[in-house]
């Protein structure tokens, strides 16, 4: 008995940056127009969550438009991405809270290659500290008008869209 | 000097060429370096008893499959035709420095007399190097690529971004970085970017990856492997024409200054193989073992203390960003060849003590090798 597999070649396994595609790029770099546009072709959204038992309440209210942690009420603390367990008192058992979504920008840098399927680069992504905790760190993408404005230090807001089939955390300036 | 009959040491080090593509399979390159090591240390293929790997491939767009873009011990062990095995380890997410310990920890136990480490690396054709990401995010991706966070650098580039801005600097002091690669890639005759000097006008017309990280502060993926063979001191072959390399240091990623802990102190070092897969990454442990103030760690190289003659020479075969992407086998390599005073052309007057990092910032890990017991 014989199985044949087919095997699909997906678009992201195809050179599209031109990476370091050969010496006469190198110097005068180009990315392949062709290949990069269908690479943001309709076929390609943002890759999806899949969620675990554990971070499946973060994806659920995200859908809501609400921060939501897993906090351990024995150590006083919130955990990002959501964990199995309290790494300090490693207690299972979590206390699912919303946050304010409200944090300060720590750092950022601005995408030049399309690194994130249906995100058409530059995009500027940053890594942000909650408020309500510092040192809790959420990475996230940047809304393009604030984009150009960031400052370390910065208060900003987690506010949440819908990209693909999913919805996810998006960094947008805090509402006057 | 007498040294310990059962001191660590390394009796060979090899590699393969360094392309940057090849026909040939990272399995052909892997077994090329391994052999070449096993020539060096006076020893056969049917002395191997151990051996040990660190196989991944860390792009984002890696295949992850064996004899393509990586290789495991396994097949090193079929390759070469080993039969006398009596230990194998493949290190997941480990670096060559980690080979290294495991390897003495192998030595250690009585349980292997001769352990070969090998570390391929390899630039698949048709393959996004950088950019990889599927349809689904599962485990720990599900906060990281729907974010770009692992691709292209970028959680390299949010650090160097905010090195710069407290250091009251610009992308200069990654040039810094990247002119010193060059310059010190002169003399080594496996680097990909050897006789290529960068000046600043073309650096900073680089195309940008990810800002403040440009193509030149990322070093270039490569077709290439390279090798060592480890034993005490008492079994190394009779037939050495060299002088072994004694491993006198070591820490993993949590406590980094213990590498200091094991007969050398940090002004004993008078080399440093600091890893460079992204320019930013060399000031990290620069300034972190205190060889210069935070924030002045490219005022150290603009000012010529980490040329070949100056106070503490960083990366003297080129770095990954000279040589090309060994994941830190070149660093590696370099400091054993320096200490056993194997350099050639860009041999260090003073090479006794050289200390390897290899990772990002502070998952990293280090060693120190050494010319005497």
């Amino acid at each position: 008995m014989y199985y044949v597999y087919v095997i699909p070649i997906k678009m992201s396994t195809r050179r599209i940056d031109c990476w370091y595609a050969d010496e006469r790029k190198i110097w005068k770099w180009q990315p392949d127009q062709a290949l990069v546009d269908a690479f943001r072709g309709k076929h390609m959204v943002r890759p999806e969550p899949v969620p675990s038992r554990e971070t499946a309440p973060f994806w659920d209210a995200a859908k809501d438009g609400r921060l939501r942690l897993p906090k351990c009420e024995t150590c006083n603390s919130f955990y990002y991405p959501p964990l199995p367990r309290c790494p300090t008192c490693h207690r299972a058992e979590m206390d699912w809270q919303d946050l304010s979504g409200k944090a300060t920008i720590l750092s950022w840098t601005r995408v030049h290659l399309p690194t994130i399927p249906g995100v058409k680069p530059p995009f500027t992504l940053a890594e942000i500290s909650l408020v309500e905790q510092p040192g809790v760190t959420i990475v996230a993408l940047v809304q393009e008008a604030l984009a150009p404005n960031l400052i370390t230090g910065m208060y900003v807001q987690i506010v949440f869209a819908e990209d693909g089939n999913y919805t996810f955390a998006e960094i947008a300036e805090v509402a006057e | 000097m007498s040294a310990p009959e059962d001191a660590i040491v390394f009796g060979g080090v090899g590699g393969s060429s360094v392309e940057r593509y090849s026909d040939r399979s990272i399995t052909a390159f892997a077994l090329d370096a391994a052999l070449d090591a096993i020539s060096d240390a006076g020893v056969d293929v049917s002395d191997i008893d151990g051996v040990v790997g660190a196989p991944i491939a860390t792009n984002p767009g890696a295949l992850h499959v064996d004899g393509a873009d990586e290789v495991s011990a396994r097949t090193i062990v079929k390759g070469l035709g080993i039969s006398n095995l009596a230990y194998a380890a493949d290190l997941h997410k480990g670096f060559p420095t980690d080979m290294v310990v495991t390897a003495a920890h192998m030595l250690k136990a009585g349980e292997c007399k001769y352990v070969l480490g090998v570390r391929a690396l390899y630039n698949m054709r048709d393959v996004a190097y950088a950019t990889g990401s599927g349809d689904k995010a599962f485990g720990s991706d599900q906060f990281v690529t729907p974010f770009g966070y692992m691709a292209a650098g970028a959680r390299f580039a949010t650090r160097a971004r905010l090195y710069l801005e407290k250091a009251g600097t610009t992308r200069e002091a990654l040039y810094e970085v990247v002119a010193l690669a060059r310059r010190h890639a002169r003399n080594n005759p496996y680097a990909i970017w050897r006789d290529k000097d960068v000046s600043f006008e073309d650096y900073i017309a680089s195309p940008m990856i990810a800002d403040p990280i440009c193509r030149f502060d990322c070093d270039m993926p490569v077709c290439g492997a390279a090798a060592f063979v480890m034993t005490k001191r008492n079994l190394l072959s009779t037939s050495l024409t060299h002088a072994p390399a004694y491993l006198k240091g070591w820490a993993s990623w949590q406590h980094p200054s213990k590498v200091f802990d094991h007969g050398r102190q940090r002004q004993d070092i008078d080399n440093c193989q600091l890893y460079d897969g992204f320019s930013s990454m060399i000031y990290e442990w620069l300034e972190g073992f205190g060889w210069c103030e935070p924030y002045t760690g490219w005022k150290f190289i603009k000012d010529g203390h980490a040329n070949m003659d100056g106070k503490l020479p960083l990366n003297t075969f080129g770095g990954s960003l000279g040589e090309g992407r060994l994941h830190g086998m070149g660093h590696l390599r370099e400091a054993i060849l320096q200490v056993t005073g194997r350099a050639g052309k860009r041999q260090l007057a003073n090479a006794a003590n050289s200390l390897v990092h290899v990772g990002p910032f502070d998952m990293s890990s280090f060693v120190i090798v050494s010319s005497d017991p």
